[in-house]
């Protein structure tokens, strides 16, 4: 009746490079049967917990991203060292030594994975000197353990917090497979003593999880992937080919894809830790209902920017150093952020812009934030607009391949704006504007509402589950597209 | 309550479920197709060949020998890397006067060669062209010139090699709406204003004398305005050129006020050398030529301007991903090329065919299925209208090459699957080049030789039906990606009945 190939079962245990393991792949069903059967096998004990969680998490990230899995076990073992050594020394300039090493470590892996060519590329630019581009591949998640690592020890010398003394629990802190290859970014402080504490989940953590996860893989197999292979892909890759009505659309669209496929994907990685009895804040709230640049940011992928306030603006002074210096701190704050995201003028450019962003909402407020003219509904609706399409805008050159092709962009928005041919426009691509629709309504709806649902579920029997998730698979089925489509924050 | 053993049962028995199904999937995919797409075991069972692939023979070429001399029968129209002229010996070059002034510009003579390159999409913004014109330029000569150049175009913003600003009222009649009925250029376009402003670069060339001509076509008079001085000059053939500047400069700015005559565009060439005209036209086929009038034609050709016409189409001829019979586009193309051959008889023309595109077959993006069929319809076009052919879609790579392209991590195509993306326009352009450079070293080695140049002696092949009964296709589940609906339709006039579904042109 079947065949097994046993060389294709040893082969799939092994890293592929044009298949890493992601949560939507077919191996990650049987990783994570082996995974829980062994979690729940040790759930009495939490270092045995701990260890089996870890080694999974290893794994997990082998089958990610190959070898590489070396660098996380090193610099796991390099600031769990360190980070002992600044507790432990004395003198306040001792640790300072320590810190120093630390950063210069962890920013010096991240910088030669990450921006070597960057900076050759502008060396060669801009001066005479010429060196040849090496071949770098990036390791992933390596953006997001960097900064972990970094928060990390600059707690423990600030003093708030204690240094780990076991290497496994910072090891699992550092690899925990949920959220280790794109995020959310994790602090030690609020993980590693959940592993200490017994395997429970209650009621809510089970129903909340499974919320999550079914409306997270929604939200990144289905909605996302579908806008993006369907639309927004090619509009970004040839703008010029198409007019300005339409770039538009494919605009609002990436923003639906970005957002779906980014949250979607952090939905997924707190719901399974949730079943995991580990609790990770949440990442996204709605950020399109934001009503200014510094709310979206409060909303957007919390975990980078609440990590960039802490560890890079408080570092660089926060609003303690004036006005002024608190505007130059926010600007630098965003551009280095966006610089983070990747090796390239446009996110630099996308960082700076969200920077003077948040310098300009600050001086509204500061200037306009008391006078109320129209009654706070209307208000509220101009300006979560106006944020909106400037976050949009923004997009533009996050997404643009350069900075031509973002340029092409907007010239075709502003000079190339045409309603001819919108009729045929809407009915060649009806499905894919209902799925954008429907990322927007995702968008609307009160935060109530799934609290409801999680309330609800409580009292369903295991069936229901049963049923709804494999009503998943099967929608899953429909919409699955033959290329994996990378998430976007994968490559950060 | 602690919940644990409940995770555990939910994600055992799921995956239990979906294991089971996944064991017996041969059951009721034929119902569900889509499993596929979720079946646990679909990357460890042992994989059954596909007897099409075992059965698999490589198609040959075959070659005819006639009196001792390989000839190039109907079935070199696979070969790639190569012109072809069929019926004529394979040594021989496909195109010989074109090559013959090639020779005679490379031996220094004051020749200028002109080449027009009709195209859709994706030559637009001199995509493709930019890069085989700058590459033959190069290679002969390094007289450099951009050509032609519209008024005004969709692309005009995107275009690299020049910029013309318009300003002014501007009308224009174009093959797809023609309000004024006037004589169309071999743009598809005709521009009236009576204030234009032009101002013209051309990016292509630097501190080299070139001649910037005014062209325009049939109609009273024409009035210009260059340095402040206005003149009339008569526009009384269906094509005209006036030189409004020659110099080093790669700039020219003048007035136009036209009245009743057609304006077509800006023409920046070099005093003698190569020159391409880029003409493409977002959207169409190549059957909409046949709005060109013949008067026009033959005025062109009284005075040689064009040497070489090269037809580049098909991409927009797959807009429905299963068809499969393009006798349609045979029937409907066939009177153009005609008519181009008999009122040109001082040029001649290379038909190229369809590059690769490729649909969402269920899941999969793969080479549109009726690609072959529409090569071998071009293939029998050029047969039958006795025009060297060249197999495009081959020399790139032939089946598959789009979706590579485009998935590449260094990107070659959109992810439309159909244009080429600048880097991917390049490496076609080049492989192009090669091709031409190869059929021009064929002249070469036939003139040392000193063989006299041998016309092809034409063979009847099975005649194309008349119509065509086009059977009710299943179509499957797709997206198609539609590019610019504002300027996209399918060529009404000849796609048959039976097709109803809504163009998806380039």
């Amino acid at each position: 009746m079947i065949n097994i190939d046993w060389n294709s079962v040893l082969n799939q245990l092994l890293y592929d490079a044009h298949n890493p393991l992601l949560f939507n792949n077919g191996f990650f069903v049987y990783f994570l049967v082996a995974f829980i059967l062994c979690y729940y096998l040790f759930r009495k004990n939490y270092k045995h917990r701990a260890v089996v969680l870890t080694l999974f998490s290893l794994y997990f990230f082998y089958k990610a991203s190959g070898s590489f899995v070396g660098i996380v076990i090193l610099s796991a073992f390099f600031n769990f060292g360190i980070s002992n050594l600044i507790f432990k020394a004395k003198k306040k300039s001792l640790k300072k030594f320590f810190l120093f090493w630390s950063v210069i470590f962890n920013l010096g892996l991240l910088f030669y994975f990450k921006y070597t060519n960057f900076f050759i590329d502008l060396i060669t630019n801009f001066t005479t000197l010429k060196f040849d581009l090496i071949h770098i591949l990036l390791p992933i998640g390596i953006s997001f353990f960097t900064f972990e690592n970094l928060s990390y020890t600059i707690d423990v010398y600030r003093g708030e917090i204690e240094p780990e003394k076991k290497i496994v629990n910072y090891l699992l802190f550092l690899s925990f497979f949920p959220k280790l290859v794109m995020g959310p970014i994790v602090r030690a402080s609020d993980f590693i003593p959940q592993l200490k504490k017994e395997y429970f989940v209650s009621d809510t953590d089970f129903s909340k999880g499974f919320y999550l996860i079914v409306t997270g893989l929604i939200k990144k197999l289905i909605i996302s992937d579908y806008i993006s292979v369907n639309m927004v892909n090619y509009v970004f890759d040839g703008p010029n080919l198409h007019n300005g009505f339409e770039c538009l659309i494919a605009l609002y669209g990436y923003a639906i894809v970005i957002y779906c496929d980014f949250s979607g994907y952090s939905d997924v990685a707190i719901g399974i830790s949730k079943w995991m009895g580990i609790t990770i804040p949440p990442n996204f709230l709605s950020p399109y209902q934001s009503k200014s640049v510094s709310e979206f940011w409060r909303r957007w992928h919390i975990s980078l920017s609440s990590w960039l306030r802490d560890y890079l603006y408080i570092s660089l002074g926060g609003n303690r150093k004036g006005k002024f210096r608190t505007n130059v701190n926010l600007f630098l704050t965003m551009l280095i952020g966006g610089f983070w995201h990747g090796a390239s003028w446009n996110f630099i450019i996308w960082g700076a812009l969200h920077g003077i962003g948040l310098a300009i909402n600050k001086l509204w407020t500061t200037l306009f934030g008391k006078f109320r003219i129209l009654p706070k509904v209307i208000s509220n609706f101009i300006f979560a607009l106006i944020t909106f399409h400037f976050v949009c805008f923004c997009w533009i050159f996050f997404k643009a391949s350069n900075l031509d092709t973002a340029m092409q962009f907007i010239h075709q928005i502003v000079y190339q704006f045409t309603f001819d041919g919108a009729y045929e426009y809407f009915e060649n691509y009806k499905y894919v504007i209902i799925m954008i629709a429907i990322g927007f309504l995702i968008h609307l709806i009160p935060d109530s509402f799934p609290e409801k649902i999680i309330e609800r579920q409580k009292r369903f029997p295991l069936v229901y589950y049963v049923v709804i998730m494999m009503l998943f698979i099967a929608l899953y089925s429909f919409f699955k597209s033959a290329e994996p489509v990378m998430p976007i924050y994968l490559q950060f | 309550m602690n919940n644990s053993r409940k995770v555990i049962i939910l994600i055992l028995v799921v995956a239990i479920i979906q294991l089971t199904l996944s064991v017996f999937s041969n059951e009721f995919i034929d119902y569900y197709p889509y499993f596929k797409n979720v079946n646990l075991l679909s990357d460890i069972l042992v994989k059954e060949k596909s007897k099409k692939e075992l059965h698999k023979k490589l198609k040959k070429v075959t070659t005819n020998l006639v009196d001792g001399v390989v000839i190039n029968d109907f079935d070199t129209y696979v070969k790639k890397g190569t012109l072809v002229r069929f019926n004529t010996d394979t040594l021989q070059p496909a195109l010989t006067k074109f090559n013959e002034k090639l020779i005679a510009l490379s031996q220094g003579k004051n020749v200028k060669i002109r080449i027009a390159w009709f195209g859709d999409s994706q030559i637009e913004g001199d995509f493709i062209t930019q890069d085989v014109r700058a590459m033959l330029q190069n290679y002969f000569g390094e007289q450099k010139g951009v050509g032609y150049v519209p008024i005004t175009s969709i692309s005009s913003d995107f275009r690299q090699t020049a910029k013309l600003f318009a300003s002014g009222d501007i009308t224009a009649d174009n093959f797809k709406k023609s309000d004024r009925n006037s004589n169309l250029f071999f743009s598809g376009y005709s521009f009236f204003s009576n204030n234009l402003n032009v101002d013209f670069t051309d990016n292509t060339s630097k501190n080299q004398l070139t001649q910037k001509w005014l062209l325009y076509g049939k109609g009273d008079s024409i009035s210009v305005t260059i340095k402040d001085s206005v003149r009339k000059y008569p526009a009384d053939k269906n094509f005209n050129k006036l030189l409004v500047n020659n110099s080093t400069s790669n700039k020219v700015k003048f007035k136009v006020s036209s009245g009743k005559t057609p304006i077509y565009g800006v023409s920046s060439e070099p005093q003698s050398g190569i020159v391409l005209d880029n003409f493409s036209f977002r959207g169409i086929t190549g059957v909409e030529l046949k709005k060109i009038n013949s008067n026009m034609l033959a005025e062109i050709n009284k005075s040689g301007y064009y040497d070489l016409i090269v037809f580049q189409y098909g991409v927009n001829l797959m807009f429905q991903p299963n068809d499969t019979n393009y006798d349609y586009y045979y029937r409907a193309m066939r009177p153009v090329l005609k008519k181009f051959k008999n009122d040109m008889p001082n040029t001649e023309f290379l038909l190229f065919s369809c590059s690769d595109r490729a649909f969402n077959y269920d899941g999969e993006w793969k080479t549109a299925v009726g690609i072959d069929s529409l090569i071998h319809t071009q293939a029998r076009l050029a047969y039958d209208n006795d025009i060297p052919f060249y197999n495009f879609y081959n020399s790139i790579g032939g089946k598959g090459t789009v979706v590579k392209w485009a998935d590449s991590t260094l990107q070659l195509a959109n992810k439309d699957y159909i244009h080429f993306n600048f880097r991917g326009a390049k490496v076609a352009a080049k492989i192009i080049f090669k091709a031409i450079i190869h059929d021009y070293e064929k002249a070469v080695k036939w003139k040392n030789g000193n063989k006299p140049i041998i016309a092809p002696k034409p063979r009847d092949l099975k005649p194309i039906p008349k119509e065509t009964i086009i059977k009710k296709q299943l179509v499957s589940k797709l997206v198609v990606p539609k590019k610019d609906s504002s300027k996209s339709k399918a060529p009404k006039e000849i796609v048959p009945k039976s097709i109803t579904k809504k163009a998806d042109s380039i």
